[in-house]
């Protein structure tokens, strides 16, 4: 218990943004998982959008919905990502 | 003796700010008494946090869309009879065939939305793989 609380000490001492990361890989976590969700939520507006369009006769919103679909699964993938690009351009810039 | 608090107590009464005060107190002593319950000191009822309310709100939201889609089947449907009907009855045959292709567009979009949480999964499963799992750095 006394050696856990040592290390815990010596890594808050040597680590002292230890917390700060913490909190920013739990923020991304969350962002990551609402950018989840979102896509989701987009592939059901898109379909319904275009099934609102074919039903009113103008069915060319359906080619936008692709369109819809894969800017959203790049938005997904650069939240996976972030951090990586968040490290390449700290490892660039400093 | 009685006489004496009797005087205090009516001093008392005549100054506003203690009369607010007793009454303030007698108030908090009412609330005290009426709100007594039972202090749950154990372990919080089970609960997924965040990511799963997060997931349920969507899982809830993609219902209702997919509800919506079902209702628009329906009047998709119906409307584009209709209308093919009403083209081939004036003179315009060509109009039921665009009927057939109208009619496959608005039953593609309902699968899509039928199959959003499958399709979502599997990109989901698909790119998680690419998800960063070292520290982050800083200057």
């Amino acid at each position: 218990m006394i050696r856990q609380t040592m290390c815990m000490v010596s890594l808050a001492v040597f680590d002292p943004l230890g917390e700060l990361r913490g909190v920013v890989a739990e923020l991304l976590t969350l962002v990551i998982q609402i950018v989840a969700v979102l896509l989701a939520l987009a592939i059901a507006t898109g379909f319904l959008e275009a099934q609102v369009s074919y039903v009113v006769g103008a069915p060319s919103l359906l080619s936008a919905l692709w369109v819809k679909i894969g800017a959203v699964i790049i938005c997904l993938v650069i939240a996976l990502t972030a951090v990586s690009i968040s490290n390449t351009l700290v490892g660039i810039l400093f | 003796m009685v006489q004496a608090i009797r005087i205090r107590i009516e001093r008392w009464a005549d100054d506003p700010i203690v009369r607010a005060r007793f009454i303030g107190l007698l108030g908090a002593l009412l609330l005290i008494l009426t709100n007594q319950s039972i202090a749950l000191a154990g372990d919080p009822p089970p609960s997924g946090g965040m990511s799963e309310a997060i997931a349920s709100l969507a899982k809830m939201l993609i219902d209702g869309i997919i509800a919506l889609s079902a209702i628009l089947l329906a009047i998709g449907v119906a409307t584009n009879f209709i209308t093919g009907m009403v083209e081939t009855m004036v003179g315009r045959p060509g109009g039921l065939s665009t009927t057939w292709m109208r009619i496959a567009g608005i039953v593609l979009c309902f699968v899509g939305a039928i199959f959003t949480i499958t399709i979502a999964n599997t990109i989901i499963d698909t790119l998680k793989s690419y998800k960063s799992t070292g520290g982050i750095s800083l200057p």
